[in-house]
C-alpha cells in the first residue's frame, strides 16, 4: 500500500468530492446564482416603477395647491408658467402633493422690504412628494432671486456686484463627451471605461455575498461541525493536496457568480453607455442602435481580459486568507464572529483604497498586499495603469495569492487547528 | 501490533494522559476501560496521530507515531466517537473518498466497499445520500470509512454506541473477525458485557493512566469478584467515579 498519497494526487480525490458535494446541494446552489438573478431584477423592475411614477409627474407637473394666491400673484403667476408643476383649485387641494400658504400681509411685507414667510406642507413623505417640494423650492428661489435682484436696483446696485468672482468648472470631458458624441469612442474614452469604478465594488461584493466567503466556511468550519475532519485526519493523505484541493473549487464558484455578475454589470454598462445616443437619434433603425451598442464598446475586451488575470489570484488570496481564519474557529457560530468582520472590513478597504490613493501614488504601490490590487483594476478602468505596473501588480498578487494558499495549508496542518471544535 | 510507551498529553493546565503504557497484539482485542474523561479518547486519538504527544510515544504496526505519521495512518483505521458524514455524497461516495485517500483506487476499493457493505448490513441505504441518516446507519457508514483501506490494525471507540441489536451484533461479528483475520484491535466501551464477549485482555485507565491490564478473568480474580463491573469500580474507586463528571466538563473546557 501506497503510504503517502501526493499532494496533486489529494488535490484531484479533494476537488471531485468537493465539486460533487457543492453541485447536490441545492440551497448553497440557490445562494449562489440568486443574488446574480434576482438583485439587478428586482433594481431594474424598482427603478420602472419609481421611472414610470416620476415621468409621468414630469410629464403632467406636480399638483399644488396655493392657498390665498392673490395674496402674491406675481408668485402665483410663476407657478403658472412652470412645465415643473400644475396648479390645482381649491375643489380638488387634497390632490396636491404640496399646499403653499401665502399669509395676507405677504405683498405689505415685501414692499416695507422685510423678510415674507411662506409656509409648504407636504402631503406625505414620498419620493415623488420630496421632488415635487423640490420643484416648488426651485420655482420660490427663483422668485427670491427676482425680488432679490429689484431690491439691489431699488438702492442702486447690480446683482453682478455681489459676485466678484465667478468660477466655471469643466470636466477633462473624455467620458461626457463620448456619451454626447455620435461618433464611437476612441482609445481611452468612454465605453465601459467610463463606468469602469462599478467592476471592483462589483466583484469584490460578489465575492462576498455569494461567491467564495460561504463556500471557504463551509469547507472548513463544515468539516469540524459536521464532525467529518476527524476521519480524513486519520489518513495519509497530504495537508497541502486537502487544503488545495478544497479551495479550488471555493475559487471556481467564487469566480463562477463573479463572471456572471460582471456580466451583468457590462450589460448595464452598455446600455448606460449607449442610452443617450440612442434617445438622441430620430426614429433609429435596429442597425443603428446596434451599430451604437457595438461603439459603446471601445476597449472593453482588453479590459475585462486584464481585470480577469488581475482577479484570479486576487480572489485566490481573499479565500485563503478567509481560511487561514477559519483555522480560528471550531464551529459556525464561532467562524460568524470572523465573517461579520470580513464583510465590514473588505467593502470599507475596498472603498476607502478606491477613493483615498491619489493617481500619484506611484507604481511601487501596486505592490502592497490587497490595496495594490485594488488600485491596479481601479487605475486599469481610469486608464492609468501602465505597462509595468500591470506586470508589476499581476506579479505581487500571484506571490501574494501563493503565500496565501502556503499560510492556509500551514494553518490546517497545525494541531489546534485541526482539533479545535473536536 | 500497538505498542504504547508511556504517552502524555496536557491540554494547558489540564493533564489529560499522565502516563498510558500498554501492549495489543495481532489478534487479538485489547479492550480500553475507563470512566468519562479518564483520556481513553486523548489516547486513542495520539495513537491515530491526530493530536501530537507531549512525551512518550507509540508504535502501530512498527511505525512511530511521531516519526512515521503517514506510515501509522496508513496501517490503522479508527472508528472515533461522533463522527459525521458528508451529507450529500452517498454513503458509498463517503467510504470511497475515504479510501480513495487512503490510495486505493478501482476494483480493489470497489471491493472492499462491497464486502464492508454486506458485513454491516448497509445493502440497503448505501447508494442513498447520508443526509437525514439515523444514528445506527451514520456509526455503520463511520465504521465502513474506518476499514475501507483493510488496516491491520483497528481502533473502536464506542463502536455499539447508539445501535440497534441487529446492528450491535453485526459490529461485534465484524470486531471478532478481525481478530481471527490477525488483525490488532482496540476497543474503548463503557459495556462491561462487549469486554467479556469480545475482549482478550484489558487495561483500565483513569486520570491519564494504566491502573490495571490484564485478561477479564485476571481482573476479576485480582480484585475478588466475578463480576468485571465490581472489579472495574474497585480498581478506579467508587469516589473517582462521581468525580468524573467534573472532570469531562473541565477536559472539554480546556480543549475548547
Amino acid at each position: 500500500m501506497n503510504a503517502t498519497r501526493t499532494a496533486l494526487s489529494v488535490f484531484r480525490i479533494v476537488s471531485r468530492k468537493e465539486l460533487r458535494e457543492l453541485l447536490r446541494d441545492r440551497k448553497t446552489i440557490f445562494w449562489l446564482l440568486a443574488p446574480p438573478f434576482v438583485l439587478p431584477g428586482i433594481a431594474i423592475i424598482a427603478a420602472l416603477f419609481i421611472g414610470g411614477q416620476t415621468a409621468r409627474y414630469i410629464t403632467q407637473g406636480f399638483p399644488v395647491y396655493i392657498e390665498n394666491s392673490a395674496a402674491a400673484p406675481e408668485l402665483t403667476d410663476l407657478f403658472r408658467k412652470s412645465e415643473a408643476i400644475i396648479l390645482v383649485d381649491q375643489d380638488k387641494a387634497d390632490s396636491a402633493l404640496i399646499k403653499l400658504s401665502i399669509p395676507p400681509n405677504f405683498g405689505a411685507e415685501l414692499a416695507a422690504g422685510r423678510t415674507a414667510h411662506l409656509t409648504l406642507t407636504r402631503r406625505d413623505n414620498t419620493y415623488v412628494t420630496t421632488l415635487a417640494i423640490g420643484a416648488v423650492r426651485a420655482e420660490i428661489g427663483g422668485y427670491r432671486d427676482s425680488v432679490f435682484t429689484q431690491r439691489l436696483k431699488a438702492v442702486g446696485y447690480d446683482r453682478s456686484w455681489l459676485s466678484p468672482v465667478v468660477t466655471d468648472e469643466t470636466a477633462a470631458a473624455a467620458a461626457a463627451e463620448a456619451i454626447t458624441s455620435s461618433s464611437a469612442p476612441k482609445q481611452g474614452e468612454g465605453g465601459a471605461a467610463g463606468y469602469g469604478a462599478v467592476f471592483l465594488p462589483l466583484a469584490v461584493t460578489s465575492w462576498l455575498i455569494g461567491g467564495g466567503l460561504g463556500l471557504v466556511v463551509d469547507t472548513t468550519v463544515g468539516e469540524q461541525e459536521r464532525q467529518t475532519i476527524e476521519s480524513i485526519l486519520v489518513t495519509p493523505a497530504s495537508r497541502v493536496g486537502l487544503v488545495a484541493g478544497k479551495l479550488s473549487i471555493v475559487f471556481l464558484a467564487s469566480f463562477f457568480v463573479m463572471s456572471l455578475w460582471m456580466a451583468e454589470g457590462v450589460v448595464l454598462s452598455l446600455l448606460g453607455d449607449a442610452a443617450p445616443k440612442i434617445m438622441a437619434l430620430q426614429s433609429p433603425s435596429l442597425g443603428q442602435i446596434g451599430s451604437v451598442i457595438s461603439g459603446s464598446t471601445g476597449n472593453l475586451g482588453t479590459l475585462l481580459g486584464l481585470l480577469i488575470v488581475l482577479l484570479i489570484p486576487f480572489i485566490i488570496l481573499l479565500n485563503s486568507l478567509v481560511m487561514v481564519f477559519c483555522s480560528f474557529a471550531g464551529s459556525y457560530r464561532e467562524s460568524n464572529v470572523f465573517l461579520f468582520l470580513i464583510q465590514l472590513v473588505i467593502p470599507a478597504l475596498v472603498l476607502l483604497t478606491i477613493f483615498a490613493v491619489g493617481p500619484d501614488a506611484g507604481t511601487g504601490f501596486y505592490a502592497v498586499p490587497i490595496l495594490g490590487t485594488i488600485i491596479a483594476i481601479r487605475d486599469l478602468f481610469s486608464q492609468t495603469l501602465t505597462g509595468g505596473g500591470i506586470v508589476l501588480a499581476l506579479v505581487a498578487t500571484v506571490v501574494y495569492a501563493v503565500g496565501g494558499l502556503a499560510l492556509a495549508s500551514y494553518m490546517y496542518s497545525r494541531e489546534w487547528a485541526l482539533t479545535r471544535g473536536i | 501490533m500497538i505498542e504504547v510507551q508511556h504517552l502524555a498529553k496536557r491540554f494547558r493546565k489540564f493533564q489529560a494522559v499522565t502516563d498510558v503504557a500498554f501492549t495489543a497484539h495481532d489478534g487479538e482485542v485489547f479492550g480500553l476501560l475507563g470512566p468519562n474523561g479518564a483520556g481513553k479518547t486523548t489516547t486513542l486519538r495520539m495513537l491515530s496521530t491526530v493530536i501530537e504527544p507531549d512525551s512518550g510515544t507509540a508504535t502501530v504496526g512498527g511505525y512511530d507515531i511521531r516519526k512515521q505519521k503517514a506510515e501509522v495512518r496508513a496501517n490503522l483505521g479508527i472508528l472515533v466517537e461522533n463522527a459525521g458524514l458528508y451529507r450529500q455524497l452517498t454513503a458509498r461516495e463517503c467510504m470511497r473518498y475515504i479510501g480513495q485517500l487512503h490510495g486505493l483506487r478501482g476494483k480493489a476499493l470497489e471491493q472492499n466497499i462491497e464486502r464492508i457493505a454486506v458485513d454491516l448490513g448497509m445493502e440497503a441505504f448505501i447508494d442513498r445520500k447520508t443526509q437525514g441518516f439515523s444514528r445506527g446507519m451514520t456509526r455503520k457508514v463511520v465504521t465502513g470509512m474506518a476499514l475501507v483501506h483493510n488496516p491491520p490494525n483497528l481502533i473502536f471507540d464506542e463502536p455499539t454506541a447508539g445501535l440497534d441489536v441487529v446492528s450491535m451484533r453485526a459490529v461485534r461479528a465484524l470486531i471478532s473477525r478481525a481478530k481471527q483475520e490477525g488483525r490488532c484491535v482496540i476497543l474503548s466501551t463503557h459495556l462491561m458485557d462487549e469486554v467479556l464477549r469480545l475482549c482478550d485482555r484489558i487495561g483500565i485507565i483513569h486520570r491519564g493512566q494504566i491502573l490495571a491490564t490484564g485478561t477479564p478473568q485476571e481482573i476479576m480474580a485480582a480484585n475478588g469478584t466475578d463480576d468485571l463491573e465490581t472489579a472495574f469500580v474497585k480498581v478506579v474507586g467508587e469516589r473517582a467515579l462521581s468525580d468524573e463528571a467534573l472532570r469531562e466538563a473541565e477536559t472539554e473546557k480546556l480543549k475548547k
